[in-house]
C-alpha cells in the first residue's frame, strides 16, 4: 500500500502519520479502557491536545506560563549537555591520544554507563543541595558517559589502512591527530552526542521531578499530579516529546545526513 | 634502489618472543631503480608483509632495507603506496584527497593545486575533481588513489593487488594507464597481485614467494619487448611457465601472524 506513493514528500508524510496514527489509538484505547475499568477519567488524546492549546495560548501552569517552563528547562538542559559534551569530547580525544591517559582513565565511562540517571540524586543532593545545581549534575553526568565512550572509540577504531595511507602521505602525527582520526572518527562523535542527548533530556524531566527548582516541563509535571491536573501533566509529556523529537530529528539527523551520507560512511545505500 | 639485506620478520604480541615461526625468513633482495617488479605467490608467504616493510609501515625484526641508500625508518611519500581498497579520505572530495599529500609536504596552496589537477589529469579524472569518494566507481577511486602519490612525485610505487576488487575491464585499462605512467616517470614498482596474467602483462621481474624459510622461491627477469599483448602468444606462454612455478608451491598458507591489516 505504501509502495504506491511513490513520491518522496508523500512518503516522508506518510511515514510520520502512520505511527502518530498508531500511537493516537492506543492512547485513546487506553483511555477508554482505564476510564471504564477504574473509574477515573484518564485524558484522551483530543483532551490532551486541547489543553495544550490553551497552556501554549498562555494559560498559567503552576504560576508559570508553559514557555516559562520549557524555556527554563532548555536553558538547564544546555548548559550541562554543553559541559559534558565538551568534558566528554576532551576526555575521547585524550585517552585515545596518550595511552597513559587511557590506562588511568577508560574505565570511567564504561561504569557511569551502568549507573542510572536517577540514582545520583542522591549524590547530587549531597553535593550541590536541593536546586539548580543538582539538577545540572545530573544532567551533565548521564550525558558525559556516551560521548566519552563513543569519542575514544571512535577514534581507536579509526581504520588502520587510512592512517598508513595518511603517513604515507607526509602527514606528521599532530596532523594526523586532528586531519585523519578526528574526521574518521565523526560517525562515532555524532551518535555518542546524539544518545548523550537523549539520555540527558529524559534525566532533565526526571531530576526536576525530584530535586525540583520550582520551574520546569518535568516539574510541571509532578505538580499537576498533585493538583489532579492530569491533562496537563500529560500535555508536559507531550511537549517534552515534541521538543526531543526536534532536536533528535531536526539537529542530529539533519547534521549526519548532510556529513556521513555525502561520504556513506553509514549506509543510506537505496 | 630497494635493497633487502637478509630481512626476518616474525609478528608477535611480545617483541622479546623469538620463537613465533617467521613470515619471513632471511631474505636478500635488490631491486634496481626504475625496475617493474611483480610479487606473486601464494596468500600467507608475506608478499604483504614484503611491501609493508618497504613502505615502513612496519619493521623487520632482523636485518636491514634501505631506499636510495637510506635505512628505511617510516612511510615517506617517496614511496608511494596504492593499497588493495581505495583509502581516500571519505570527507575530502577528489581534488581535497589529491591536495592532502600536497599540503603535508609544503607545497604552496596555488602550487599545490596547480600539482593537484595536473595528477588529476594524468590519470583521466580531471572531470571529477568536486566528486565525493563515495560517489565513484572503484576503479575511479583507484584512478585517484593512484593521483594523489604521483602528485608528490614518488620514486618508487609500492602497490598491494590494487586493482583486483575491480572488474576485468576496469582493471585492463588501469593496467594500462599505470604501464604508461610508469614508462614515462620511470618509477620504481613494486606490485603484488595474484594474477598470473596480470604479472606477465606489466613485469619486468617477476618473484615468487613461498613459505619461509626459504621465501624467494624464483625471481625471473621478463625482457620481453613491449607494448605487450595480452593475447599474444609470448604472453601465454609466459604465464603458463609462472603457473608451473606457483603450481610446485602449496596453495594457500596458514596465517602465523597478527597484527597485520
Amino acid at each position: 500500500m505504501i509502495r504506491r506513493f511513490q513520491h518522496p514528500v508523500a512518503q516522508r508524510l506518510i511515514s510520520l502519520l502512520l505511527p502518530c496514527l498508531v500511537i493516537v489509538l492506543g492512547w485513546q484505547l487506553v483511555a477508554e479502557l482505564v476510564s471504564h475499568w477504574r473509574g477515573v477519567p484518564f485524558p484522551t488524546p483530543w483532551t490532551t491536545l486541547c489543553r495544550l492549546g490553551e497552556l501554549l495560548s498562555g494559560r498559567p501552569l503552576t504560576g508559570h506560563s508553559l514557555y516559562l517552563h520549557t524555556l527554563t528547562s532548555l536553558v538547564r538542559w544546555f548548559n550541562a549537555f554543553t559541559l559534558a559534551a565538551a568534558c566528554g569530547l576532551l576526555f575521547g580525544v585524550g585517552c585515545a591520544r596518550w595511552w597513559w591517559l587511557e590506562r588511568m582513565l577508560a574505565p570511567i565511562p564504561l561504569l557511569l554507563l551502568l549507573i542510572p540517571g536517577l540514582a545520583w540524586i542522591p549524590v547530587a543532593i549531597l553535593i550541590f543541595g536541593i536546586g539548580e545545581g543538582a539538577t545540572r549534575f545530573m544532567i551533565a553526568v548521564t550525558a558525559f558517559a556516551p560521548i566519552a565512550q563513543a569519542t575514544l572509540h571512535g577514534i581507536k577504531r579509526v581504520d588502520i589502512a587510512l592512517i598508513r595511507a595518511a603517513q604515507m602521505l607526509g602527514t606528521r602525527e599532530r596532523a594526523l591527530f586532528f586531519q585523519v582520526l578526528l574526521p574518521a572518527a565523526l560517525p562515532a562523535l555524532l551518535s555518542g552526542l546524539r544518545i548523550g542527548l537523549g539520555n540527558s533530556w529524559r534525566v532533565l524531566v526526571a531530576a526536576e521531578m525530584v530535586v525540583g527548582t520550582g520551574s520546569g516541563l518535568g516539574f510541571s509535571i509532578i505538580e499537576a499530579r498533585w493538583s489532579l491536573d492530569y491533562p496537563s501533566a500529560l500535555a508536559c509529556i507531550l511537549m517534552i516529546c515534541l521538543i526531543g523529537l526536534l532536536f533528535e530529528q531536526g539537529l542530529f539527523r539533519t547534521l549526519e545526513r548532510r556529513t556521513l551520507e555525502r561520504w556513506t560512511l553509514t549506509g543510506r545505500r537505496s | 634502489m630497494f635493497h633487502f639485506d637478509r630481512v626476518s620478520k616474525q609478528y608477535s604480541d611480545q617483541p622479546h618472543v623469538t620463537d613465533a615461526p617467521p613470515i619471513l625468513s632471511d631474505l636478500s633482495l635488490h631491486i634496481p631503480a626504475h625496475q617493474f617488479v611483480c610479487v606473486l605467490g601464494p596468500s600467507g608467504c608475506g608478499k604483504t608483509t614484503l611491501l609493508n616493510l618497504a613502505a615502513g609501515f612496519i619493521q623487520p625484526s632482523q636485518g636491514r632495507i634501505t631506499f636510495a641508500r637510506q635505512p628505511i625508518n617510516g612511510p615517506s611519500p617517496h614511496r608511494g603506496v596504492v593499497f588493495q581498497d581505495a583509502t581516500l579520505f571519505p570527507w575530502l572530495n577528489v581534488l581535497g584527497n589529491v591536495l592532502f599529500g600536497l599540503r603535508h609536504n609544503g607545497y604552496s596552496k596555488n602550487e599545490a593545486k596547480k600539482q593537484a589537477e595536473l595528477a588529476l589529469q594524468q590519470v583521466g579524472m580531471q572531470q571529477h575533481a568536486k566528486d565525493w569518494p563515495a560517489m565513484l566507481s572503484g576503479g575511479m577511486r583507484q584512478r585517484v588513489a593512484i593521483a594523489r602519490i604521483l602528485a608528490l612525485k614518488p620514486q618508487a610505487l609500492l602497490m598491494d593487488e590494487p586493482f583486483s576488487a575491480l572488474d576485468a575491464n576496469s582493471r585492463e585499462h588501469l593496467q594500462d594507464t599505470l604501464l604508461e605512467l610508469w614508462q614515462r616517470e620511470q618509477h620504481t614498482v613494486l606490485y603484488i597481485t595474484h594474477s598470473v596474467e596480470e604479472a606477465a602483462y606489466l613485469a619486468d621481474r617477476v618473484l615468487i614467494f613461498g613459505p619461509a624459510p626459504h621465501n624467494l622461491h624464483t625471481d625471473m627477469v621478463i625482457d620481453m619487448p613491449r607494448p605487450r599483448l595480452r593475447s599474444s602468444m609470448a604472453i601465454q606462454k609466459l604465464t603458463k611457465q609462472l603457473r608451473e612455478q606457483l603450481n610446485q608451491l602449496p596453495c594457500c598458507l596458514k596465517p602465523c601472524h597478527r597484527g597485520e591489516n
